[in-house]
C-alpha cells in the first residue's frame, strides 16, 4: 500500500462494494457500515446572509406604535401588515415576509424559531468588519486567528484527531469562521468531483500527488484535503440526486443546500457546514414590500431551506440544526434609491427538529426615536453570541462555549433549543 | 485564429533554439544557489518544500508577471551581467510599459476581432445600453399587443371554432447586446494576461480592478465597464492616485455599481462613500467605528487619526449630484454628469475640515477626495496591499513602511504609483522571499497556458471552469475584489479545479486551446528523469527539487528504471499526464 493512503484503500473498498451493489452512486448504508455506524451527533449548518439582510422587511411589526413607525420610515418599502401580499402573522406584533410561506409553515409547526433584535454589539457599519467580527467570534478584534466555528471542532472531547469532512464551506472561499482548523473541505459542487483527463491515468496521478503533497504547511494541506475529497465524491452523481422532500429552487443558495445535503446523505462523519448566500446589500430598488428582488432572495431562502428541512428529515432522517445571521440588519429609513442602508440589530432563525419554534425570541427594543441604535437603526438586545452558544450547548453538547466566544460572558438562555 | 494556426505553429518559445533554453535553465539554477548562500534565514512559512530561493529572474516574472516563460527568461538573459542588472532593467522596461514590444499580442487581439473595445463611452452607451433599451421596450410593446389581440381572437375562436397558429414573438435579447462588451473585455484580458510581453501592466490591472472592485456583469451598466478598464484601471495604473480615485468616482460602472448615481442632497446615498473610505483609500485599519468626531484623536487640528461614520456620512452629502447622463430629465449620453439640482450645497465637516457651503462646482467633491488621497493612512493601506499583491501574504512593517514613504512624499507626482512599485519590486524583501503566495485561481491559469506554450482563445467551457474555480474574471460582486491570500483560495473546489485545468489542458481538452508538448520537448532528452526535470524547469523557470523531478520521473517510466530511455511510444502515451503532474506539483502553485 506505499503510497497510497489508508484513506483511498478504504474509499476504493467501499466504491467496490458498491459497484458490486450495482450503483455508481456511494451507498449511505454501505459507508456508514465502513466507517463504522457511530450513532450520529448533531450536524449544525450556519448560513451567512452576506451584505446585510433587511431583516426589518425579513420580520416586520405589524401592529402597534412600531408599526406606525415603521410605515412612516418605509413609506415605499413596507410590507403590508395583512392581505394577500401582506406579512404572515408571528406572534401579533411581527409578522414574517409574504415570500417566506415556506418557513412560516415550519414556524407554524414549531420548528423555527426567530430571534429578533439580534446580532453583533460592535460599533461598525462596515460590512467586512462585522462579518469578520462575527466569524471570528470576536468581536472588536479582526486579527483573531481562527474562527469560532474552529474552535468550537477543537474544543471537542474527540477532536483528538480532526477528520477530512468534519467541516465542510459550501462555495469556493473558506470563511473565517473556520479559520484554523486544520481540514477544511470547501466545495462547490460535487459535479465531476475528477482529476478530470484520461481514466487511465488518474489514478496514478493521484498517487503521485500524494507523494507530492505529502510535506508540510498550508500548501501540503490543501493538496491532502482535496485527495480526501476526491477518495469520498469522485462516484457520486450529483444529477441522479432524489432529494427526500420538495425539490431544491433553481438558484445558488438552492444548490448549495442540496449538495450539502448530499454530503450530509453520505455520512462521512461531517459536524459543522459553513454555508453563504449573497446579494443583501439593498442599498436600491429592493422592490416594495410584496414584491421585487429583496422578496425574490427571500423566496429563495425560504424555499432552500424548507427543502433542506425535508430532505434532512424525511426517509431515514439526519439530525441537524441550521442558523442563519447576517453581519447587520438595515436603517429603519428607507433612502431615496428605494433601499436601506447599512443598520445595526437584524433577525436570527433556528430551524430544526429540536429547535423550540413557533415562537420570536429575544426583547424587542421599539423603533422609537430613543430606543433605536443611534437614532437610526435597530437596537441589539441579544447578542449573536447567545444564540451561537446555546445551539452550541443543548444541540452539539459542548461544554466549552467559554472558548468559543473567549471574553463573552452571558448566562441568560433564551430556551430555543431542548437538550439531549 | 483558425487561419493562423494553420500556417505558423512558431510560438515564441518554438522559435528559441532548445539548447539556448536549456542553458538558461541550468544558468539559472546556479545563481539560484548563490543567491540562496545569502539568503540562507529567508524562511518561507507553510511552504517549507519549496523555502530555496530561485533566481531573481525567476522571482520577478513570477510575481511581476504571469510566470516564466522560456523565450522571457531568454529575452531577460540579454539585459545584463548579474541577475541584479538583468532584473532591475527588465522592471525598469516594465515600468514603461509602452516601451515594450508587444507585437505578438497585438496581432492576437486583431485577430480575435472585437467588435466593442474601442468604442467610446458614449458609443458603449448609445450601441449597448440606449440601444438595449430600445429593443425591449418595442419586443415588451409586441408581446404587449400579440397578447392582446390573441385573446380577442381567442373569444372569437370559441364562437367560430377556427384555430390560429400565429406564434408569440420572442422576448428581446437585449441582454446579450449589453454583454457584449465585457464578454470581449474578458477574452482580451486573458489573451493579454497570457501573450502580452508588458506583464507587470497586466498584473496591475488585475491589482486595481479588485481594489477598484466593480461587478462588470450588471446589464444595467455592463458596457460601460469597457470604458472604466481602459480609461481608468490602464490608464492610471503606473500614475497618480488622486487623479485615479477621481477617475474612479466619475466612472459610470462605479456611480452606478456603488449607487451614488442615485444619490440626492433629500437622503444621500452611503453606499460609494462608504467603501471610497473602507476600501478604496484610507482602509478598514483606519476607521475607527461609529463613535463621535470628537473622540477622534486629531480630529480638531484637522489631522484625524482615522475616520467614522460621520465622515462617511458628509462625504457622502459631499459627492451628491454626481451623476451618470443616463436619459431620465437629463442627456442620454452614459457620461458622468455632475448635476447642480442634486447636489447637497451646505457647509460639512470631513476628517475634521469644514467644507464651506455653497462651494464651485464639484469642489465640495473634489476636496474629499484631496482629503484621503493625501491622509497618511491611505498611503500605507494601499501600499499594504500592494506589497501584498507583488511580494507575499504578510509583508513586513518596514517593506510597507517604505512603500508607503513614497506613496505619500511623491503624491503629487504624475507617476506616483509607479515609483511606489519600484520601491516594492526592488526592495530586499522581494529579491530574498520566495513562496508567501498562492496564486489565485486567474494567475495559475495563465501560468499554465503559458507554461505550456498554448495556442489559446478563451472558450465558453474554459471560461465555466474559471467559475467553478472561483475567480471569473469582473465576476466579484461584493465591492472588496477577489481576495488575495492564500487562506481564501486553498479549498478544495478550487484546488481540484487548477488540477482539472492542467489534465484538460495537456490533453487538449477545451475548444480553443491547444497545445503541442511533444514538439516543445526536446529530441534529445532520453529518459524520464531528463524529460521530467526539463519540464519542471520549464514550468517553474527554476530547477525543481530532485525529490519532485523523480516522482514524475517514476510516473512517467511506468515501473521501468527511470534512467533508462523512455521509447517513443512511451513517451507519446504518457507525457502529456506527466507534464500535467509539473503543473499540479506544490512548486508551481506559489510565487
Amino acid at each position: 500500500m506505499s503510497g497510497i493512503s489508508r484513506k483511498k484503500f478504504f474509499a476504493d473498498g467501499v466504491q467496490d462494494l458498491c459497484a458490486l451493489a450495482g450503483t455508481a452512486m456511494l451507498s449511505a448504508g454501505l459507508v456508514r457500515l465502513a466507517f463504522g455506524a457511530e450513532s450520529q451527533d448533531e450536524i449544525l449548518v450556519v448560513l451567512f446572509l452576506r451584505g446585510a439582510c433587511d431583516g426589518l422587511n425579513f420580520a416586520p411589526p405589524v401592529d402597534g406604535p412600531d408599526r406606525e413607525l415603521y410605515e412612516a420610515a418605509r413609506p415605499n418599502l413596507r410590507v403590508p401588515a395583512k392581505g394577500d401580499k401582506g406579512a404572515l402573522p408571528l406572534d401579533g406584533r411581527l409578522g414574517l415576509h409574504p415570500a417566506a410561506k415556506p418557513l412560516h409553515d415550519l414556524f407554524k409547526a414549531g420548528k423555527l424559531a426567530l430571534v429578533h433584535a439580534a446580532g453583533l454589539t460592535s460599533d461598525t457599519r462596515s460590512h467586512f468588519d462585522a462579518q469578520a467580527f462575527m466569524e471570528l467570534g470576536t468581536p472588536d478584534q479582526k486579527n483573531t486567528t481562527s474562527g469560532w466555528i474552529a474552535r468550537h471542532l477543537l474544543s471537542r472531547p474527540s477532536a483528538a484527531a480532526p477528520s477530512f469532512l468534519t467541516a465542510v464551506s459550501l462555495g469556493t472561499l473558506t470563511p473565517n469562521s473556520l479559520l484554523g482548523f486544520p481540514e477544511v473541505a470547501v466545495i462547490n459542487s460535487l459535479d465531476a468531483f475528477n482529476v478530470a483527463g484520461p481514466k487511465a491515468f488518474q489514478n496514478d496521478q493521484r498517487d503521485v500527488l500524494r507523494r507530492m503533497y505529502a510535506g508540510g504547511g498550508w500548501l501540503g494541506r490543501y493538496g491532502r484535503e482535496t485527495l480526501d475529497a476526491i477518495d469520498a465524491f469522485e462516484s457520486t452523481a450529483p444529477g441522479a440526486y432524489k432529494p427526500a422532500g420538495r425539490d431544491y429552487p433553481r438558484a445558488d443558495i438552492g444548490n448549495r443546500l442540496r449538495t450539502l445535503a448530499q454530503i450530509v446523505k453520505m455520512d462521512l462523519g461531517l459536524k459543522v457546514a459553513a454555508v453563504d448566500m449573497g446579494g443583501w446589500d439593498t442599498h436600491k430598488y429592493q422592490g416594495d414590500g410584496s414584491e421585487g428582488y429583496f422578496s425574490n432572495l427571500v423566496g429563495q431562502l425560504a424555499q432552500a431551506l424548507a427543502a433542506f428541512y425535508e430532505d434532512m428529515n424525511a426517509g431515514s432522517p439526519r439530525k441537524v440544526t441550521v442558523v442563519v445571521m447576517s453581519e447587520f440588519g438595515r436603517r429603519l429609513k428607507e433612502n431615496a434609491s428605494r433601499g436601506t442602508d447599512h443598520g445595526h440589530g437584524n433577525v436570527m432563525l433556528a430551524l430544526g427538529e429540536r429547535v423550540v419554534g413557533g415562537k420570536v425570541y429575544g426583547r424587542w427594543p421599539g423603533l422609537d426615536n430613543e430606543h433605536l441604535y443611534e437614532r437610526a437603526d435597530l437596537a441589539v438586545t441579544t447578542d449573536y453570541r447567545a444564540v451561537l452558544g446555546e445551539v452550541l450547548e443543548k444541540r452539539l453538547g459542548s461544554a466549552k462555549t467559554a472558548q468559543v466566544f473567549p471574553g463573552f460572558v452571558d448566562d441568560r438562555r433564551l430556551g430555543l433549543a431542548t437538550a439531549g | 485564429m483558425q487561419e493562423r494556426m494553420s500556417k505558423k505553429p512558431e510560438t515564441p518559445d518554438a522559435s528559441l533554439s532548445r539548447r539556448q533554453f536549456i542553458g538558461a535553465a541550468l544558468g539559472a539554477a546556479a545563481l539560484a544557489k548563490s543567491a540562496l548562500a545569502a539568503e540562507a534565514a529567508a524562511k518561507a512559512p507553510g511552504a517549507a518544500a519549496a523555502a530555496d530561493l530561485p533566481p531573481l529572474e525567476t522571482i520577478a516574472l513570477s510575481r511581476l508577471a504571469f510566470g516564466p516563460t522560456a523565450a522571457e527568461l531568454e529575452a531577460m538573459r540579454r539585459l545584463g551581467a548579474t541577475p541584479r542588472k538583468r532584473a532591475g532593467a527588465w522592471l525598469e522596461a516594465q515600468l514603461h510599459p509602452e516601451s515594450v514590444e508587444d507585437k505578438d499580442c497585438e496581432r492576437r487581439l486583431a485577430a480575435a476581432k472585437f467588435e466593442t473595445l474601442g468604442k467610446s463611452l458614449k458609443q458603449l452607451w448609445a450601441d449597448h445600453v440606449a440601444a438595449a433599451n430600445v429593443m425591449r421596450e418595442k419586443s415588451t410593446a409586441e408581446q404587449k399587443a400579440f397578447d392582446a389581440a390573441m385573446s380577442t381572437a381567442a373569444a372569437a375562436m370559441t364562437s367560430t371554432g377556427t384555430k390560429t397558429a400565429a406564434a408569440r414573438p420572442p422576448a428581446a435579447d437585449d441582454n446579450k447586446l449589453r454583454l457584449q462588451p465585457v464578454r470581449e473585455l474578458e477574452a482580451a484580458a486573458w489573451l493579454r494576461a497570457v501573450y502580452s510581453r508588458r506583464q507587470l501592466s497586466e498584473v496591475l490591472v488585475d491589482f486595481w480592478h479588485d481594489h477598484f472592485n466593480v461587478f462588470g456583469w450588471e446589464p444595467g451598466y455592463s458596457p460601460t465597464f469597457v470604458a472604466f478598464d481602459r480609461d481608468v484601471i490602464r490608464r492610471h495604473a503606473l500614475g497618480n492616485f488622486r487623479e485615479m480615485i477621481e477617475a474612479v468616482s466619475k466612472s459610470p460602472a462605479m456611480l452606478l455599481y456603488l449607487d451614488n448615481a442615485l444619490s440626492q442632497s433629500a437622503n444621500p446615498n452611503e453606499n460609494y462613500a462608504r467603501e471610497l473610505f473602507e476600501l478604496h483609500t484610507l482602509g478598514a485599519e483606519n476607521y475607527l467605528g461609529t463613535k463621535d468626531r470628537s473622540e477622534v484623536p486629531g480630529y480638531d487640528a484637522g489631522t484625524p487619526v482615522g475616520y467614522v461614520d460621520g465622515d462617511v456620512y458628509e462625504a457622502a452629502r459631499a459627492l451628491t449630484g454626481w451623476r451618470v447622463a443616463n436619459g431620465r430629465g437629463v442627456d442620454d449620453t452614459g457620461e458622468f454628469l455632475y448635476y447642480e439640482p442634486w447636489h447637497d450645497r451646505f457647509q460639512k465637516i470631513v476628517l475634521g475640515r469644514p467644507l464651506k457651503e455653497l462651494q464651485s462646482p464639484m469642489k465640495d467633491g473634489r476636496d474629499v477626495l484631496d482629503l484621503l488621497a493625501d491622509h497618511p493612512g491611505t498611503a500605507r493601506y494601499v501600499s499594504r496591499k500592494l506589497c501584498r499583491r507583488l511580494v507575499g501574504d504578510a509583508p513586513s512593517a518596514a517593506l510597507v513602511g517604505a512603500a508607503a514613504k513614497v506613496f505619500h512624499a511623491e503624491r503629487r507626482a504624475p507617476d506616483q504609483l509607479r515609483r511606489v512599485v519600484r520601491a516594492i519590486a526592488s526592495s530586499d524583501e522581494f529579491r530574498a522571499t520566495w513562496g508567501r503566495k498562492m496564486r489565485r485561481p486567474f494567475e495559475v491559469a495563465v501560468a499554465m497556458l503559458r507554461a505550456t506554450g498554448a495556442e489559446f482563445s478563451p472558450s465558453d467551457p474554459f471560461l465555466g471552469a474559471q467559475s467553478r474555480a472561483g475567480q471569473r474574471l469582473f465576476q466579484w460582486r461584493t465591492p472588496d475584489g477577489y481576495p488575495d491570500d492564500h487562506t481564501r483560495w486553498g479549498g478544495t473546489s478550487p484546488t481540484l479545479e487548477r488540477w482539472r485545468t492542467a489534465n484538460l489542458l495537456v490533453s487538449n481538452g477545451w475548444d480553443g486551446v491547444r497545445v503541442d508538448l511533444l514538439a516543445l520537448t526536446p529530441a534529445k532528452l532520453k529518459t524520464p528523469r531528463q524529460v521530467a526535470g526539463w519540464w519542471f524547469s520549464r514550468a517553474l523557470g527554476r530547477r525543481a527539487p530532485s525529490a519532485r523531478v523523480d516522482q514524475v520521473a517514476v510516473f512517467l517510466a511506468q515501473g521501468r528504471n527511470p534512467d533508462s530511455p523512455l521509447s517513443d511510444g512511451m513517451l507519446k502515451e504518457r507525457l502529456a499526464p506527466a507534464v500535467a503532474l509539473v503543473l499540479m506539483s506544490p512548486e508551481f502553485q506559489i510565487s
